[in-house]
C-alpha cells in the first residue's frame, strides 16, 4: 500500500468563509501590514510574469506580422494563441498577487499558482504547433 | 578592529529595505525594457503596412514605448520614496501602479491580435 503523504490543501489553515471574506474585502483593511520585503517579494514576481506575458505578446506580433510563411493565414495560427496566452497570463498575474498580497497580510500561506502549468502547456502546444506549421508550408506552399 | 554591524539587521525597530528596493526598481527597469522591445517590434509593422494598419501600428508602437518610458520612471523615483515608507514603517504596496501595468499589457495584447486579424 502507498503510505504517500496527502497532499497539502489549498489553504491548510484557512476555512472557504474566510478565503472568501478575506478575497473579497479592501485590501488594506485585510490583516496587518506584512514585512514591506514580502510585499516587494511579491511584486516583483508579478513583473516577472507580466515580462513574460510581454515576450509572449512580443513573439506572437513577430509570429503574426514578420514572419513570412508561403501560405499568409498560418501565421495567425501561430501568432493569435501567443498573443492570447500573454493576455490571459497579464490577468491572471495580477490575480495571482492580489491573493499573495492579501495572503501575506493574513500571515497565510500562499495559494498554489496555476500559471506555471498554463505557460508551459500553453509554450508546449504553440511550439509543436509551430513545427507542424513549417512542415506543411513547406509543403503545401511552392 | 572595527566591527561594522550588517546593514540590514535591526532587531528593534521595522524592518530594513536593504536591497528589496534595488531588486524591484531593476524587476520594474526590466519590465519597461520589455514595453520598449514591443514598441520597437511595432515600429517594424508600421513601416512595413500602409494605410490604416500602419497609422494603427504607429500609435501601438509609441504607446508601448511610453508606458515602457513611464514604467522605467516609475521605477526610479518609487526607490527612493519607498525606502523612506519602510524607514518610517509606512505601507509600501502600490496596487495602483501593477494594476496599470496589468491594463497597458491587456491593451497591448487586445490591439496587437485585432492588428493581426486585420492585416493577414
Amino acid at each position: 500500500m502507498s503510505t504517500a503523504p496527502d497532499p497539502p490543501d489549498y489553504h491548510p489553515h484557512a476555512s472557504p468563509e474566510l478565503l472568501e471574506r478575506i478575497a473579497n474585502a479592501p485590501l488594506r483593511e485585510v490583516g496587518d501590514e506584512p514585512d514591506p520585503r514580502f510585499t516587494f517579494a511579491n511584486e516583483r514576481t508579478f513583473l516577472a510574469w507580466n515580462r513574460t506575458a510581454l515576450a509572449l505578446i512580443a513573439g506572437g506580433i513577430a509570429l503574426a506580422e514578420v514572419v513570412k510563411f508561403d501560405v499568409h493565414w498560418l501565421r495567425l495560427v501561430l501568432g493569435l494563441p501567443l498573443i492570447v496566452l500573454g493576455a490571459v497570463l497579464a490577468i491572471a498575474s495580477l490575480r495571482n498577487w492580489d491573493l499573495n498580497e492579501r495572503c501575506l497580510r493574513m500571515a497565510l500561506p500562499l495559494p498554489y499558482p496555476r500559471t506555471p502549468r498554463l505557460l508551459a502547456y500553453g509554450i508546449g502546444v504553440v511550439s509543436v504547433a509551430t513545427a507542424i506549421v513549417v512542415i506543411v508550408d513547406a509543403i503545401v506552399g511552392k | 578592529m572595527v566591527r561594522l554591524p550588517p546593514a540590514d539587521v535591526n532587531r528593534h525597530g521595522p524592518p530594513l529595505p536593504g536591497l528589496a528596493t534595488e531588486r524591484t526598481t531593476l524587476a520594474w527597469s526590466r519590465t519597461a525594457l520589455s514595453l520598449v522591445a514591443n514598441g520597437g517590434l511595432l515600429l517594424k509593422v508600421a513601416v512595413t503596412e500602409s494605410g490604416a494598419a500602419a497609422v494603427a501600428a504607429w500609435v501601438l508602437a509609441f504607446g508601448a514605448m511610453a508606458a515602457g518610458a513611464f514604467a522605467w520612471a516609475f521605477g526610479m523615483r518609487a526607490y527612493r520614496r519607498v525606502r523612506e515608507h519602510i524607514l518610517a514603517g509606512r505601507p509600501s504596496v502600490r496596487p495602483e501602479a501593477l494594476r496599470g501595468l496589468s491594463t497597458v499589457t491587456i491593451l497591448l495584447a487586445v490591439a496587437a491580435a485585432v492588428l493581426a486579424v486585420a492585416t493577414a
